[in-house]
């Protein structure tokens, strides 16, 4: 086992600055305004992980639940996914907002299917309690989850004629991924799980239509249910590896190598499949501060929407940013099939980056339901000369990561343009940053 | 060198280069970064399950009229382009085209099973797969993959008049601009003042550099000069256009004369996109139904006169599809209901033959459904071996038998 999931120790592994704490945060979160990634800087990275995951969400956030509650019967998509990108912004916990955004793309349930925003917002209550627990169990109620029934399928399983949907779904897609399992399995495993349907919005296991005959999965013989074969799923050696890759794309890099999700896998069975165990050692690991995983991943549209206005502080009317993500090709509880978004480099397209652009400039001159961008701090800071300007504005929207020569561009472009005025300069200038290559990664 | 224009005698001709192209590599020099020798697919999708046959009329089968007693256009009102069907009476602008060898119907089109739901349907459409859950890439977008890894800095497919890319084309590498309307995007945002300079600052900022060429980094900047110089070339195609001709003032009218504009001034572009919704017509359908085809003949029939008169029309093909057709009997709300096969049109340059099949039968019926009498992923195998001159198997994953439409039979 090497040392990659060893805790990074400011001092002896590197800084522990304002750059570190800014990519925790975009990683685990969604990004903090820069007086903020300031104080968590001074927590040091232990203490920074251990706040993230406290699951206290706060006021504002349960009131939206309850809203939620009383609007998803309204049935309206773009309603539900206004009030997840709110509960984002507003969450005391944003971090377990990431975490159920990355169990939303895992668990990939569509509205187009489903057609109840209702269910859909149950399945979403569902990876925000459950998601930093147990896999089994998360996977043990996904399976019973009413929007999860209906898109799979379960209804039409029946020891009469067994529908494979869920079945092989739960191993190729939920937990174990392709080639470590067979078409017998897939088959067996759909016997065991017929009877698991919905009604009226509700689970329901109809005894009536459930196969409770001899079955025979991964070489095991037994009147397995639905329960049994996630149980052999979460156990069989497959399923670990293909968690622990699946996290480290979405939190550290795009293509981890295999040390890595050998490492992360191991820590996964050694901890019991604990998510926020799991996810708490990988989040203070040498691997996660590494060179090779800073800015390496794409900013989802999720990630770039709401990063910004988490960045910037920006007020934003939500349905309108439900759209900017849809457009930018992630419509939440919308996705493309049950892979999920493929995300990372098939989130832009030619199309996508002008979209990103125009974001750009929403937010920079306060359009489209953006609103309240901090020019005015920015301008009353005392600094007038226009190098350690564009620096300042650099570290509040970028927060590092910036190369000289871009700089010093920006700087020149400052110069020329003192005669637009100060408001003019700054916006101009956040747009710049915002638009840039460098801004779409995370 | 092979020129364009002689390109196209070949492909269309000659058996000599067909075997070459379909092995893919028709990376000729010379050739433009476009389908083979500058042929186009225009696909025009109409959402929401078109009324199949409230458009294309068995005029002649009382059954039809008996199945459709409030709702069936007047016996004497149906424009009888041929003698089994005629064309709905708003569909003035198909009776042209049809007339004048410039549209084909094909009769009876779906596949095995049909799948009533839209959305469902609509994926099996796009992805020609009869499972598109297991198929995350659209035809199209496969279709695009392989013209983008021959023509690197072409732009295989574009999306016309909506930002949402279809599902037909999801593709592993191409990317699909959308160009909403001809004063586009890329112009720029934010307050005039200073636009353009922001605009190029953005541009040189964002622009490759050999230092990070293989990271993530160097990816997003690749794609930006490539949304940048989309930009350019949008610019560029529309200022060659020249064209007086007169379309309807209706949306989809103007995304098809802003497809003739890119088409006309060489886009360097094999795939278009547009789409025209409205059709799922479940009640009070006649009226709704009647204006969605007088949009559409008018549209078509003013889009094909554009590209014929600037020579465009022999390398375009237009096919015009919807996710399913409607039943049979009408329902009691004065509409339809979800059904199954319906026709499928093509419309452009070179067709031979412009009747495919027959009008399907009213008595033989399959759950209320006209029973399908071609596959689809028929229509796409000819468009991909007789109109782009590639091996359909390469993207379809399988053989399907060609329909004799841009050949003799």
């Amino acid at each position: 086992m090497s040392d990659l999931l060893a805790p990074y120790e400011p001092g002896r592994d590197g800084p522990f600055g304002l750059e570190e704490a800014a990519h925790l945060l975009r990683r685990a979160a969604f990004g903090a305004p820069l007086v903020q990634v300031r104080e968590w800087q001074a927590l040091g990275p232990g203490e920074c992980i251990r706040r993230l995951f406290l699951d206290e969400e706060g006021e504002e956030a349960s009131a939206l639940d309850r809203t939620a509650d009383a609007l998803s019967e309204l049935n309206q998509l773009r309603m539900i996914q206004a009030l997840w990108l709110m509960r984002m912004k507003v969450s005391k916990c944003p971090a377990l907002e990431k975490l159920a955004l990355f169990w939303h793309n895992h668990f990939a349930t569509s509205h187009v299917k489903v057609q109840s925003a209702e269910l859909l917002w149950r399945q979403y209550r569902l990876l925000r309690s459950k998601g930093q627990g147990s896999f089994e169990v998360l996977l043990q109620e996904i399976s019973r989850d009413p929007a999860m029934l209906i898109w799979l399928d379960s209804n039409s399983n029946r020891s009469t004629h067994p529908n494979e949907n869920y079945a092989r779904e739960l191993m190729e897609l939920f937990s174990l991924g392709v080639g470590s399992y067979s078409e017998r399995d897939v088959q067996e495993a759909a016997r065991a799980f017929t009877g698991w349907h919905e009604r009226g919005g509700e689970f329901r296991f109809n005894e009536r239509v459930h196969d409770f005959g001899e079955k025979q999965i991964f070489g095991r013989q037994g009147d397995f249910d639905g329960d049994d074969v996630v149980r052999m799923c979460v156990g069989h050696p497959a399923c670990a590896r293909f968690l622990a890759k699946k996290l480290l794309q979405f939190y550290v890099e795009p293509d981890p190598g295999s040390d890595l999700v050998e490492d992360l896998a191991q820590c996964l069975r050694d901890l019991g499949f604990d998510l926020s165990m799991v996810l708490k050692c990988l989040l203070q690991s040498k691997a996660f501060f590494s060179e090779r995983a800073r800015r390496s991943i794409v900013k989802s549209p999720v990630d770039l929407c709401i990063g910004a206005v988490q960045t910037l502080e920006l007020s934003a009317d939500f349905k309108a940013l439900a759209d900017r993500t849809r457009e930018l090709g992630q419509s939440l509880f919308a996705p493309p099939s049950v892979k999920g978004w493929d995300g990372q480099r098939r989130w832009i397209s030619s199309h996508s980056l002008l979209l990103r652009q125009r974001f750009a400039a929403a937010v920079s001159w306060e359009s489209e339901g953006l609103s309240s961008l901090p020019w005015k701090r920015w301008s009353a800071a005392d600094s007038q000369d226009s190098r350690a300007r564009v620096a300042e504005l650099i570290l509040e929207v970028q927060q590092g990561g910036l190369k000289e020569d871009c700089r010093s561009r920006l700087t020149e472009f400052t110069e020329q343009n003192q005669g637009m005025g100060e408001e003019a300069v700054l916006r101009s200038l956040t747009q710049l940053l915002l638009a840039l290559p460098e801004y779409q990664l995370c | 060198m092979i020129t364009r224009r002689m390109f196209l005698g070949r492909c269309a001709q000659t058996s000599v280069l067909v075997p070459f192209l379909k092995s893919g590599l028709f990376h000729l020099p010379g050739l433009e970064p476009q389908g083979a020798e500058g042929r186009v697919l225009v696909l025009l999708e109409l959402m929401g399950g078109n009324d199949g046959l409230n458009t294309v009329i068995p005029y002649r089968d009382e059954a039809y009229f008996r199945a459709r007693p409030t709702i069936h256009p007047a016996k004497d009102s149906i424009l009888k382009v041929h003698d089994s069907f005629g064309f709905h009476p708003n569909l003035r602008g198909f009776e042209k085209l049809f007339k004048e060898g410039r549209l084909g119907v094909i009769h009876g089109v779906g596949y095995p099973q049909p799948d009533r739901s839209h959305f469902r349907s609509a994926d099996i459409w796009h992805t020609a797969c009869l499972c598109p859950e297991k198929q995350p890439l659209g035809w199209l977008g496969r279709l695009a993959d392989q013209l983008g890894a021959h023509n690197v800095g072409a732009t295989p497919s574009l999306v016309i008049g909506q930002s949402e890319v279809p599902r037909a084309l999801y593709a592993a590498r191409n990317v699909s601009p959308a160009i909403m309307e001809e004063d586009h995007l890329a112009r720029g945002s934010g307050p005039e003042e200073g636009q353009q300079a922001r605009r190029d600052l953005i541009r040189a900022l964002g622009a490759p550099r050999a230092e990070d060429a293989e990271s993530t980094l160097g990816f997003l900047r690749t794609a930006s000069k490539s949304a940048f110089d989309h930009a350019d070339r949008v610019e560029a195609a529309m200022s060659v256009y020249a064209s007086t001709a007169e379309y309807p003032a209706s949306a989809l009218a103007q995304k098809l004369k802003l497809a003739a504009k890119l088409i006309a001034g060489e886009y360097p572009t094999t795939l278009y996109y547009l789409t025209q919704g409205g059709y799922d017509t479940h009640s009070l359908q006649a009226a709704t139904h009647g204006f969605l085809l007088s949009e559409l003949g008018d549209a078509l029939s003013a889009f094909c006169q554009d590209l014929q008169d600037l020579s465009c029309l022999e390398r375009t093909a237009v096919v015009l599809y919807s996710e399913f057709g409607r039943r049979v009997e009408e329902n009691g709300s004065r509409g339809t209901d979800h059904g199954a096969a319906a026709p499928v049109f093509v419309a452009g340059g070179n067709l031979k033959n412009n009747v495919i099949g027959d009008p399907p039968s009213l008595e033989d019926l399959v759950d209320g459904d006209v029973r399908h009498a071609v596959d689809f992923r028929r229509v796409y195998a000819t468009l991909l071996e007789d109109r782009l001159c590639l091996d359909s198997t390469a993207i379809l994953g399988e053989r399907f038998e060609r329909l004799p439409l841009y050949q003799e039979v």
